[in-house]
């Protein structure tokens, strides 16, 4: 399974509901094997950081399409992988 | 000991507030104030209002009040007493009290999640007050 980082504008604001339950979307919505392990909020930076897993990136948006942070707001999605980056570094 | 939601415990912490370097730098560009609510229940007949008036790194304002009408803050967090205790004794972070619906938020949830730093020092800020709970 491959690790994608997907990177969300934090909306300018937004209820606690609206959080909790775009939240909840997200864990429901998970589709063809992909799963939201992580998320940080980068406060200063307006950007929040999701990890998954999943077979591919597709996957990834299809899970993201139904919610709140779907499409067009799913921003940059970027593949991750400890091994490509241990391989610029040794 | 001061008893916890107290007038006299609010300032308490007004006062360890504008003491605090950690909680000035933290919450340097902070601007919103709180109402604190303690929910009835718990022994509490009534919900308590602890009001603070934060702003850039300062409390410049804080009282008890049973008349939320008083003042019209930007923020109103309100839970049970209990919660509140396991906040203050740091059992339970207040982001992952807000995120987990154990304490209810009136207000931009965008600008808390921003700020995690300065509520964190904002709890350390409790920690200090000599705090009697109701058993």
């Amino acid at each position: 399974m491959a690790r994608f980082i997907v990177i969300h504008m934090t909306p300018e604001k937004v209820t606690q509901d609206e959080i909790v339950e775009g939240g909840r979307k997200v864990a429901a919505s998970q589709v063809r094997g992909a799963r939201w392990l992580n998320s940080w909020v980068a406060g200063e930076a307006e950007k929040l950081f999701c990890e998954w897993e999943a077979p591919d990136a597709d996957a990834v948006r299809a899970s993201l399409e139904p919610t709140a942070v779907g499409s067009g707001a799913a921003g940059d999605l970027i593949p991750i992988g400890a091994r490509r980056l241990l391989d610029y570094l040794l | 000991m001061i008893k916890f939601a107290t007038d006299e415990w609010i300032k308490a912490l007004m006062e360890v507030i504008n003491k605090s370097e950690a909680y000035a730098q933290a919450a340097r560009n902070w601007e919103g104030d709180f109402y604190f609510i303690v929910d009835a229940g718990d022994g509490i007949e009534e919900p308590y209002y602890l009001y603070m008036d934060l702003w850039h790194g300062k409390c410049r304002e804080a009282f008890a009040t049973a008349d939320p009408s008083i003042k019209d803050p930007v923020f109103r967090m309100s839970g049970p007493l209990s919660n509140w205790r396991k906040v203050i004794e740091k059992k339970l972070d207040p982001i992952q009290g807000l995120l987990t619906r154990q304490f209810k938020l009136k207000g931009d949830m965008v600008m808390i999640m921003k700020n995690v730093k300065a509520a964190q020092e904002l709890v350390n800020c409790t920690t200090l007050v000599p705090t009697q709970f109701p058993e």
